[in-house]
């Protein structure tokens, strides 16, 4: 058994009721019990043999029939020693209560936030446990509770809190919105010398507004120009991915996991079907891998010019985005020629990818990678020798490397604050360990940085593509997994055990092993990780999408504090925010 | 008819043509600027309407002239009215004291005429500061009249902007009036006749080279544009003071911006890069034709300007707030205050 697993049960012989290593998986689960919960985990944080300083995710799963119904599931991450632990709290549904680890972990807020929205699981010495992805004034209940239907619930009209179709909308002229409304976006008021009122202003950003990066909402609390508080109203795009994929089989979910990143939907598919990949402990063949390494680090290109792009954009530089747009166009090409998408690529499969490289694709992205370093120095003169760039981006936003992994942020935004954390790098998947690239580290965790970052990814993505490239072994593109992998459409109509799978595949899905496991992929945005739990059906049970821009909007108060208004579009920017991926 | 008759005649005449051309350089320019940003930017620019899409304004045009006109719940309905035309008036009004062309007079029922010139009065280029100021009033009024928060922002940010940088304007135009002795910008374009080393920017006894920068750079403060849009930065504040705005209003503040770019770009043009005057002594043309040569090298410099202002726009990322009070009070001023205090000790130590 793991040494820090021991270490726990002698050290809490009350407060950990079981610990289980999968040897298989890699995954180390600990159970504790919840009113316990909190000691555990400021051990797990403190004490420098476990040192889990990074707070993954917190995800939550309902079982009707156990006695104790909901099941909290802590993911954490220690940095020092590379290594993660689970950690799950079982309450009652009588009096379903954790104790909250918002003083452990900053990034637990928004996390603790959406467990309760979902499954309604209280924690107590929560600072603000509000709603936050469904509307503030749902009351239907919590969506992912299972005895909550996935079908829904009927027509908008049964909803009193939508605006009925069939009705004139209320004219709403002139109404002031009550103070109470306003308390929750307001800091503390100071109690003031002078008998002269004021008061600050309260600017609603978004969701329909240009520079927030779809439909995110973030009420400012304005002293003049200068952010006193910036509170993020999450949920205008959320779907319920992970309800809906509670209804699906496991192949069926992977377009949907292209509709959460949309911008980066190749390290999406990749993330979900590395997660089914290690819950079912398939190995893939070779050629597979690199293939999709080389999707994936296109992608991230793609994402990483977006970003530039928008950013620049946001800080006025116009042309940046264009000129970023016109790469950005070849490499997509290249999508449509290798599966026939540009944005919702749907490419991967379990066990493999759809279609092999073209000898013509590449060389077309051979051509591509030689041009590509001038274009990054193209950018490179409008942006990183212009002074007013440089102005607006240094110092800006900044955060310090303790608060990033304390709030759990990960990709650029955490390596620009100097914290070499890189899943490639650290649990090195596909063919990141065989090509040579290194992790670019950032130093002051400034916008500036944050930039600096990812134009040096740019130029280690092209550096691990054309290593990929030169390595590209012969091969077979999907695993040898009959009773996983669909056969060729050519077997099924000429043998009968093809015909057989085939029928069995799509008629009622592949069944996985019953168990659990988060796997974490690197996306462009950052860490991107899948949890699922599985109980032998073809379906998940449950699934949990561990999105990156969900946990940097945690962060965006502690960032926003005290800059200008024209600072809070590059914090947008600086996130690379996604809203389909925040709100799932 | 009475002398007065024919004098207000031939006035209305000239304002007519001045209004026109205005009018229809801001026409051109607004394609111009999609034009040039596109070649920039690697794209094409407008393409649909007519060949290369060069009817683009017109349609643009008719297409806020038929939009709704909103006026939002709660806002100041005269103020609201007013500010475009506060905006676009002082902005059209300047034109009366540009010299477009030679200082000539023409001889018509007798009586003496300058044809390039609405209104030559010895105090052209103050009446010309005093009048953008009150272009300012209408940002402002827009922005509070609107009864939004970012148009109040954007309105905000305009009042500094417009102080801060009113004051450079004027400051750097000093050490040109040092030089030529009056404030009226025919005779300022006259005493720069004579080749390119008469003119202000690199004259002798002290080149307004400085004065020039600062005046080049306040004026695209002045008119609100990137990198100096902040009063309407797209990004932040949506539109900014004209957020609120639609149709035909919406026009009118629009006009105004591209109105007070020509604006500036003539008075750089005059007062710092020598009006009609050709880069080199005399003129090419014969005497009864030189005029044409002065009103096209006039034409050249300020459509110069006017591309700067597009390139500008292409090239830099917007400031900030701060950023901008700061250079403007603590990088523009003094170099201006400095540029004044030299070039009056020059003309002191050199009169001409």
């Amino acid at each position: 058994m793991h040494p820090l697993l021991d270490t726990l049960k002698t050290k809490f012989p009350e407060a950990v009721l079981a610990v289980q290593e999968d040897k298989q998986r890699g995954d180390l689960s600990v159970r504790v019990a919840a009113p316990r919960l909190l000691e555990v985990a400021r051990f797990l944080h403190d004490d420098p043999v476990a040192a889990f300083d990074h707070i993954t995710d917190i995800c939550s799963a309902d079982y009707p029939d156990d006695q104790e119904r909901f099941e909290v599931i802590y993911h954490f991450l220690s940095l020092p020693h590379g290594i993660r632990i689970r950690v799950k709290a079982r309450v009652t549904e009588e009096h379903p209560v954790v104790p909250s680890i918002t003083s452990v972990w900053k990034g637990a807020d928004f996390m603790e936030r959406e467990v309760y929205d979902l499954m309604g699981i209280k924690f107590s010495g929560h600072p603000d446990l509000r709603r936050i992805l469904m509307p503030e004034d749902y009351d239907e209940g919590h969506p992912l509770r299972k005895d909550f239907p996935a079908e829904g619930r009927g027509w908008r009209s049964r909803f009193d809190f939508l605006p009925r179709l069939d009705e004139a909308p209320v004219a709403e002229t002139g109404r002031d919105i009550p103070e109470a409304e306003k308390r929750v976006f307001r800091t503390e008021p100071q109690p003031s010398s002078s008998s002269r009122r004021t008061e600050e202003l309260l600017l609603n950003m978004g969701p329909q507004h240009p520079a927030t990066h779809g439909v995110l909402r973030v009420v400012l609390e304005l002293d003049g120009e200068r952010i006193t508080k910036a509170t993020a109203d999450l949920g205008y795009l959320h779907r319920g991915v992970e309800k809906l994929a509670e209804g699906l089989a496991y192949m069926q979910i992977i377009p949907h996991t292209d509709r959460l990143d949309y911008v980066c939907s190749m390290t999406n598919n990749y993330a979900y079907v590395r997660t089914v990949e290690k819950l079912l402990g398939l190995t893939i063949p070779e050629r597979a891998e690199y293939i999709r390494t080389i999707v994936a680090e296109m992608q991230r290109i793609i994402g990483h010019l977006f970003w530039l792009g928008t950013q620049a954009l946001d800080i006025g530089a116009m042309t940046v985005f264009f000129w970023t747009f016109r790469e950005r166009e070849v490499l997509l090409d290249l999508f449509e020629k290798l599966c026939g998408a540009r944005l919702t690529l749907n490419y991967f499969r379990i066990g493999g990818v759809d279609s092999d490289f073209t000898p013509d694709l590449v060389e077309r992205l051979r051509a591509f990678l030689k041009d590509f370093p001038a274009h990054i120095e193209e950018y490179e003169t409008l942006l990183q020798t212009n002074r007013i760039w440089v102005a607006r981006t240094k110092d800006v936003a900044v955060i310090s490397a303790e608060d990033a992994i304390n709030f759990g942020l990960t990709g650029p935004v955490l390596r620009a604050s100097g914290v070499a954390y890189d899943v490639r790098k650290l649990e090195p998947y596909g063919a990141y360990g065989k090509v040579d690239w290194e992790v670019p580290i950032g130093k002051n965790g400034d916008t500036y940085d944050r930039y600096w970052v990812r134009m040096e990814e740019l130029r280690q993505s092209s550096r691990i593509i054309a290593q990929c490239l030169d390595q590209l072994p012969e091969g077979p593109i999907v695993a040898d997994a009959p009773k996983i992998i669909p056969p060729p459409k050519a077997h099924v109509m000429r043998d009968m055990e093809s015909l057989i799978h085939h029928f069995i595949i799509f008629t009622q899905g592949f069944k996985p092993p019953k168990g659990e496991t988060y796997c974490a992929t690197e996306a462009p945005k950052g860490e991107l990780g899948f949890f699922i739990i599985s109980d032998g059906s073809p379906r998940p049970y449950r699934m949990k999408i561990r999105a990156p821009s969900f946990v940097h909007m945690g962060a965006f108060d502690h960032m926003a504090r005290g800059y200008l208004i024209s600072d809070i579009v590059t914090i947008f920017g600086t996130y690379d925010i996604v809203m389909g991926e925040c709100d799932r | 008819m009475t002398e007065v008759g024919i004098k207000l005649v031939f006035s209305l005449t000239q304002i007519a043509v001045v209004l026109g051309i205005v009018l229809l350089t801001v026409m051109i320019l607004t394609l111009a600027e999609r034009k040039v940003l596109g070649w920039m930017q690697d794209r094409m620019g407008p393409m649909e309407v007519g060949p290369y899409g060069v009817l683009q304004p017109i349609a643009d045009g008719l297409k806020l002239f038929f939009k709704e006109d909103i006026v939002p719940a709660g806002a100041n309905k005269f103020l609201f009215s007013l500010a475009p035309i506060l905006a676009l008036v002082p902005a059209l009004i300047g034109f009366a004291v540009i010299p477009f062309g030679p200082n000539k007079t023409i001889e018509l029922f007798g009586y003496q005429f300058q044809p390039f010139v609405i209104s030559d009065i010895n105090i052209g280029i103050l009446y010309i500061l005093a009048f953008t100021s009150i272009g300012a009033y209408g940002i402002i009024l827009g922005g509070w009249a609107s009864n939004s928060k970012y148009s109040l922002l954007g309105g905000l940010r305009s009042a500094a902007q417009v102080i801060s940088y009113e004051l450079n304007v004027g400051l750097a135009i000093v050490g040109v009036l040092l030089l030529a002795g009056s404030l009226s910008l025919v005779k300022i374009t006259e005493a720069q006749a004579g080749g390119f080393w008469h003119w202000y920017v690199f004259a002798f006894p002290f080149p307004q080279i400085f004065a020039f920068v600062v005046y080049v750079i306040s004026s695209v403060a002045e008119t609100n544009r990137l990198p100096f849009d902040l009063p309407e930065a797209e990004s932040e504040l949506v539109a900014g003071f004209f957020t609120e705005y639609s149709g035909m209003r919406f026009a009118f503040f629009f006009l105004a911006e591209y109105a007070n770019m020509i604006l500036v770009s003539c008075i750089a043009a005059a007062l710092f890069l020598g009006g009609w005057n050709a880069p080199y002594p005399g003129t090419l043309l014969p005497e009864s034709l030189a005029w044409v040569e002065g009103v096209m090298w006039f034409t050249v410099k300020v459509y110069f300007f006017l591309f700067l202002f597009f390139w500008l726009r292409a090239t830099l990322p917007r400031l900030r707030y701060d950023q901008l009070m700061r250079f403007g009070w603590k990088v523009m001023l003094p170099i201006a205050l400095g540029n004044i205090l030299v070039t009056s000790i020059a003309a002191y130590l050199f009169p001409r």
